[in-house]
């Protein structure tokens, strides 16, 4: 497709045909060979026809073929003539990064580490199908996760309010309707709070390696040699379901509202129609589960730190440094053409960046993550966003045939990185090598000045579905 | 009349579309019932692998709708991926007794899951309209889907 170089870090995708505003790539030289050896361009393009898009349709350098929205896509919609789509969420509702910090260094904890993530790995539910035995919700109860989020864990003492303090939106997404959401996501969820499934999800502990900005970690709380802990996992079955219920009834209102459809998983509705209040306030329940799920893991991480140091919470100090989705829809308020004014935005694959905000980029479980902070370039270029991870290089088949005769966790081990997966099948595929380095997507929206980077996490251990 | 399924393990009877993030498969059918019956079979065998064949005791009805072939293909998947994923259940024995383009009845045969018994491979977590196609040549029916992971 035909790209206008607009800087070394950012390109044009000009408005042709349907498409009703430009297309934006924030990008590398190097990183857009990738980008153009897939469809995402296209999927660029395709949501630059969709009715009400304000601005531009925006990709982040980590950009890749997803279904109808790209993956590192972010859009925004005007409520009276826009749309709202489940494809520009994703199935997995509020995925998304919590990172928490601790007052432990490296030095001090270093040889309790194998015992510290079997004890996670025990205490954490991974892997295809995880379950709590020991916390099934009924419907009541998980409506009431619907609509408060993280808060109702914290309500079961699972947390506290600094906690809330530090999660995107307080850890509840505000409208959200439990009474829309299906029985059949209500089945998917009921054992599924505080487990982080599997794929690409992890809750891996990590030493502050490298600090880019002193009086910015200083005041997130980071330090060199300290240990923190990441947790990337979203709303489970219960997310998953509500898109899946929600995409055929996109599917039906896009064709009752006359909304033509390049491809049918960018079905969509009107924002003021009933179809996307339902999905914006089942939506809202999902992401509210998601947040509520990262907030009972985090009580399972504090536990087991815990109980295998022999250590008191005030000792630990494990603090929530931010939790931000990546996978979400939301109204906000931004400043168009020097209007402010009220869009739907929606980030699929992309993180909110607003100025002063930590943003939380997981890269590989061998390399490295990043913690970045939001800026205001961001909130006058992409309605605040920014990048959300690596981005796979390889496809997991052939990240599997790739490792066939290796033993992956042996090869992490000897790195010092211990590994516990629930499936031989996850960390294979999860591989380092399968991944695209981080540096150099973070290394764009630095340049870009949507984010600036403050410090670098090598991991020590992880836990993986 | 009822189609049943009839793949034998070990062959590989579908083809993978191979994509970084996610998976999808092309699976055919002489006729409609044994596209879908071959669709769920490739499903199941791209997200377990079974040590050991075991028989399986546990019996499951499955109806479903949609408002059109496409629907149905998606739907009829995301069926068998909740009974998966909600009770537990690895199938590996499908049939279909009814099928037009709105509405299939059937059931499936499996068992729990079993750590002694099953490998987990490949987690679908979703059935998507992506690329979704279903095309008629002569008798044979032809369908690629892309699975969420």
């Amino acid at each position: 497709m035909n790209l206008e170089r607009i800087t070394d870090t950012c390109w044009r995708l000009p408005q042709e045909g349907k498409m009703r505003v430009d297309g934006i790539i924030y990008s590398s030289r190097e990183l857009l060979k990738d980008i153009q050896s897939d469809e995402s361009l296209k999927q660029v393009a395709n949501v630059a026809c969709l009715p009400g898009i304000v601005k531009a349709s925006l990709a982040m350098p980590d950009i890749h073929w997803g279904y109808g929205f790209p993956i590192g896509g972010v859009a925004a919609f005007d409520p009276d003539d826009g749309v709202v789509s489940p494809g520009g969420v994703g199935y997995d509702i509020n995925c998304g990064v919590r990172l928490l910090r601790t007052e432990l260094e490296w030095e001090s904890i270093k040889d309790k580490m194998k015992g510290l993530i079997d004890q996670l790995f025990r205490d954490v539910p991974t892997g295809v199908g995880s379950h709590r035995r020991d916390l099934r919700l009924n419907k009541k109860e998980l409506a009431d996760v619907a609509r408060k989020g993280a808060r109702w864990a914290v309500e079961r003492n699972e947390g506290d309010g600094d906690d809330l303090d530090h999660i995107e939106e307080h850890g509840c997404i505000a409208g959200a309707d439990p009474e829309v959401i299906s029985d059949r996501a209500y089945d998917r969820g009921s054992d599924q709070v505080g487990t982080l499934g599997s794929g690409n999800h992890f809750a891996e502990v990590q030493v502050v390696d490298e600090i880019f900005d002193e009086a910015i970690a200083n005041g997130f709380g980071l330090f060199k040699g300290q240990i923190t802990v990441s947790i990337h996992c979203g709303s489970r079955g219960f997310g998953h379901q509500v898109c899946q219920d929600s995409i055929d009834v996109m599917l039906k209102a896009a064709r009752k509202y006359g909304i033509e459809l390049p491809d049918p998983q960018l079905c969509c509705a009107p924002i003021s129609s009933p179809e996307a209040k339902r999905y914006l306030a089942a939506m809202a329940g999902a992401a509210n589960f998601a947040f509520a799920n990262r907030q009972v893991i985090t009580h399972g991480v504090r536990e087991a730190f815990g109980h295998h140091l022999h250590m008191t919470p005030r000792d630990l100090g494990i603090k929530v440094v931010y939790d931000v989705c990546h996978n979400i829809a939301k109204f906000e308020e931004h400043c168009v053409g020097g209007v402010s004014r009220r869009v739907l935005v929606h980030r699929k694959g992309a993180t909110r960046a607003f100025p002063g905000q930590p943003v939380l980029i997981p890269g590989d479980m061998g390399r490295y993550s990043f913690v970045l902070v939001g800026t205001q370039k961001a909130l006058d270029e992409t309605f605040g966003s920014t990048c959300h991870g690596a981005g796979r290089l390889m496809s997991r088949h052939k990240a599997k045939r790739a490792c066939a005769g290796r033993d992956i966790v042996k090869e992490l081990a000897d790195q010092g990185i211990i590994v516990r997966g629930a499936s031989h099948a996850t960390v294979v595929e999860e591989a380092p090598f399968a991944y695209k380095d981080v540096a150099s997507v973070v290394d764009v929206v630095q340049r870009a000045g949507i984010s600036k980077i403050v410090a670098r996490l090598r991991p020590v251990g992880v836990i993986k579905g | 009349m009822t189609t049943k399924s009839s793949h034998t393990s070990g062959s590989r009877f579908y083809d993978i579309l191979d994509h970084e993030a996610d998976i999808g498969i092309r699976v055919t059918g002489e006729g409609l019932a044994a596209l879908f019956l071959h669709a769920a079979e490739a499903m199941f065998d791209l997200m377990v692998r079974w040590k050991h064949p075991y028989t399986s005791s546990i019996t499951v009805p499955i109806q479903v709708t949609g408002n059109n072939r496409e629907e149905l293909f998606v739907n009829w998947l995301s069926e068998l991926l909740f009974i998966y994923e909600h009770r537990r259940l690895v199938l590996n024995h499908f049939w279909i007794d009814e099928i037009d383009d709105r509405h299939v009845s059937g059931g499936a045969k499996g068992m729990k899951f079993d750590d002694a018994r099953h490998e987990p491979e490949i987690t679908i977590k979703g059935i998507t309209y992506h690329q979704l196609k279903i095309e008629k040549q002569n008798d044979i029916y032809s369908a690629q889907v892309i699975f969420d992971l």
